[in-house]
C-alpha cells in the first residue's frame, strides 16, 4: 500500500512518533521521525518525501514552519493532533486533512495511501467535508 | 458615586467660606483692638488735659488765696503757673479734638472757654486790686463769689467732658471685648473646621486602603483562576497526550506480537509502568516534576524485587513531566530484559543503577549506569532487547537528546545512557533548548 514510500513523522512524544514508525514501517514505507521543529525544517528541505505526518503543537512551539516548507516544495501532508483550531489549520493549507489525535490507524493509512498516490484530487488531502 | 461627590463638595465649600469668615473675624477684630488702643490713648490724653484745666484753676486759685492770706510770695509760683497753664490747656483741648468735636462737645468746650476766661479774668483783676495795695476791693471781688461760680462751671463742664470720654472709653472696650469674643468662636470654629477636615481625610485613607484590598483580593482571584484555568488546560493536554501513547502502546505492541496472550501482557505491563511514571507527577496539586530516583523506584524496584537485588545510587535530578514517559519507557524496557534474560532470569543476581553529573562545558551531563551483575554463567549470545525494544528505545532517547552505549561484560549487561541537563540541573526540555 505504501511501498518504498518515504514518510515524514513529526512528533514530540517519542512512543507516539515510535507507534506511527511502525504504522507506515508495516505498510512497507520507509520513515523519518522529528521529534522537534529544527531537525524537521532540516530533514523537510533535505529529502523528498512522498507525504508527512505533522503534529500541531511540539513541546510548546507549532510546526507551522514545517508545514510552510513542505507546502513550497509540494509534499502533501496531513496533521495529526489534540490541540489546534482544526477549521483554520485546514484552510490555511488548502483544506489539508486534520486528524484527531489519537488518530484511529486505518483511517491515517488510507489517508496516506491518498496523498501519496496523488488520489486526494489536490495537492494537500481531500477537501473537508 | 455622583451624590456623594456633591455631598463632599458642598462640605468642602461650606468649610472653604467658615474659614474665609473666620479669618476675616479676626482681620477686623485685630483693627478694633487697634483702633480702641488708639481711642484709649488720646481719651486717657484728652482726659489729662481736661483734668489739667480743672488742677490748674484750683491751683492758680488755692495760690492766690495763699498769698492773700498770708502775703508770702511763695504762693505766687502755684498761682504763675496755674494761670499760664490753664489757657495752654484749653487750647490743647481744642487742637485734639479738633474736626472730629461734636457740637454737644463744641457747647461743652464754649462753656469751659468762658468760664476759664471769667476765672482767669476775675483772678488777674483781684491779683491786680491786691498787689495796688487796694487790698479790701481785692477781697471784696473775690466774696462776689463770681469766681467760685466760674469755678464751678469750670468743674461741672470738664468733668462732663471727661464722662464723655469715659463712656467712649467704655464703649470701646465693650466692642473690643465683643471682637475678642467672636476671635475666640472663630478659632474654635477654624478647630473643629480642621478636626472635621482631618477625620474626613483619616475616613477617606482607610477607605481607599480598603479599596485597594478589594482590589488586591480581586486580582489575587483573576490570579487564581487563571491558574485554575490553565491547569485545567494542562490536564486536559496530558489527558489526550496520555490516551495518545497509551493507544501507541498498544497498537505496536499487538503490531509486534503475533500471540494474543504475550501481547495482552506487554501491554499491560507497559501501561502499568506508564501509570506508575505518571501517578508520581499527577498529584492534586498537580505537581509538575518528579525526580530520577522516584521513577526508578515506581518502574524498576516494583518490578523486580522478587527477582533480584537492586542498588540505585544518585545525586537529585529533577524530571519535568514531559519527560516522565520516555524515561519510564527506557527503565521499563531495561527491567522487562533483565527479567527476561539478564540478573532478573538468573540466581542472586543485582542491577545496579548508579548516576552521577559531569559538569563538562559547555553544559552538565547525566551519566546513568545500568549495570547487571550475574553470579553465576552468563550466557553472553542472551539477546537485547528485540529489535522492538531498540527503536523505542532509541526514539525514546531522541526525544531526551540522549545517546546510549552497551556492552556486555563478562557478568553481564552494561548500560551507559548519557542525558543533557540544563542549568537547573534538570533534565533539557528539548524544544526549549531549540529557541536558544
Amino acid at each position: 500500500m505504501l511501498t518504498e514510500k518515504k514518510i515524514l513523522i513529526v512528533e514530540d512524544e517519542a512512543m507516539i512518533a515510535f507507534d506511527l514508525e511502525d504504522v507506515v514501517m508495516s505498510r512497507g514505507a520507509t520513515a523519518a521521525v522529528c521529534l522537534d521543529v529544527k531537525s524537521a525544517l532540516e530533514k523537510a528541505e533535505a529529502c523528498n518525501f512522498d507525504a508527512a505526518i505533522l503534529d500541531y503543537n511540539l513541546g510548546g512551539h507549532t510546526v507551522l514552519p514545517v508545514a510552510d516548507a513542505l507546502q513550497r516544495k509540494g509534499i502533501p501532508f496531513l496533521f495529526n493532533t489534540a490541540v489546534a483550531d482544526f477549521e483554520n489549520l485546514s484552510a490555511r493549507y488548502n483544506g489539508a486533512h486534520v486528524c484527531r489525535k489519537p488518530a484511529n490507524e486505518a483511517e491515517l493509512v488510507r489517508l496516506l495511501v491518498q496523498l501519496t498516490n496523488n488520489l486526494a484530487g489536490g495537492a494537500f488531502g481531500p477537501k473537508p467535508a | 458615586m455622583t451624590k456623594r461627590f456633591s455631598v463632599l463638595n458642598t462640605l468642602l465649600i461650606v468649610s472653604l467660606v467658615a474659614f474665609l469668615t473666620c479669618v476675616l473675624t479676626i482681620v477686623l477684630a485685630a483693627r478694633a483692638e487697634a483702633r480702641f488702643r488708639d481711642q484709649a490713648s488720646q481719651a486717657f490724653d484728652v482726659m489729662q488735659v481736661l483734668d489739667g484745666i480743672i488742677v490748674n484753676s484750683l491751683n492758680a486759685e488755692t495760690g492766690q488765696r495763699g498769698y492773700f492770706l498770708t502775703g508770702d510770695e511763695d504762693y505766687l509760683d502755684p498761682y504763675r503757673v496755674g494761670m499760664r497753664d490753664v489757657v495752654g490747656h484749653i487750647d490743647t483741648f481744642r487742637e485734639m479734638a479738633g474736626d472730629e468735636i461734636t457740637p454737644a462737645q463744641a457747647e461743652k468746650l464754649a462753656r469751659l472757654d468762658t468760664a476759664t476766661r471769667v476765672k482767669v479774668g476775675e483772678l488777674q483783676s483781684s491779683m491786680q486790686l491786691f498787689q495796688d495795695g487796694k487790698i479790701s476791693a481785692a477781697l471784696d471781688l473775690v466774696r462776689t463769689d463770681a469766681g467760685k461760680a466760674a469755678m464751678d462751671e469750670i468743674r461741672e463742664t470738664a468733668g462732663l467732658l471727661i464722662a464723655e470720654e469715659q463712656a467712649l472709653l467704655t464703649a470701646g472696650r465693650n466692642e473690643a471685648q465683643r471682637a475678642r469674643v467672636l476671635v475666640l468662636l472663630c478659632v474654635t470654629l477654624l478647630v473643629f473646621v480642621s478636626m472635621f477636615g482631618f477625620v474626613l481625610a483619616l475616613r477617606n485613607l482607610g477607605r481607599a486602603q480598603k479599596l485597594g484590598l478589594v482590589e488586591e483580593q480581586a486580582r489575587q482571584l483573576g490570579e487564581e483562576r487563571e491558574r485554575t484555568d490553565l491547569l485545567a488546560r494542562e490536564l486536559n493536554h496530558r489527558v489526550k497526550n496520555l490516551f495518545a501513547i497509551v493507544q501507541s502502546i498498544i497498537s505496536s505492541t499487538s503490531r509486534q506480537e503475533t500471540d494474543a496472550r504475550v501481547a495482552a501482557t506487554k501491554i499491560r505491563e507497559r501501561v502499568f509502568a506508564l501509570s506508575r511514571a505518571h501517578a508520581l507527577t499527577s498529584s492534586i496539586d498537580m505537581q509538575q516534576q518528579t525526580t530520577l530516583s522516584e521513577l526508578v523506584q515506581a518502574i524498576v524496584a516494583s518490578q523486580v524485587k522478587d527477582h533480584c537485588d537492586l542498588h540505585m545510587d544518585g545525586p537529585p535530578v529533577t524530571v519535568m513531566a514531559q519527560h516522565v514517559t520516555p524515561i519510564g519507557m527506557i527503565l521499563h524496557e531495561l527491567t522487562t530484559n533483565a527479567l527476561k534474560y539478564g540478573a532478573g532470569s538468573c540466581d542472586g543476581g543485582l542491577i545496579n543503577v548508579t548516576w552521577t553529573i559531569n559538569k563538562d562545558d559547555p553544559g552538565q551531563e547525566l551519566k546513568i549506569s545500568w549495570q547487571e551483575i550475574c553470579a553465576k554463567d552468563v550466557d553472553l549470545s542472551a539477546p537485547g532487547p528485540d529489535g522492538f525494544g531498540s527503536r523505542m528505545m532509541a526514539i525514546s532517547l531522541t526525544q531526551l537528546r540522549g545517546r546510549s552505549e552497551r556492552r556486555w561484560a563478562e557478568d553481564g549487561l552494561n548500560m551507559g545512557i548519557l542525558l543533557p541537563l540544563d542549568d537547573h540541573g534538570a533534565l533539557k526540555d528539548r524544544n526549549k533548548a531549540e529557541t536558544q
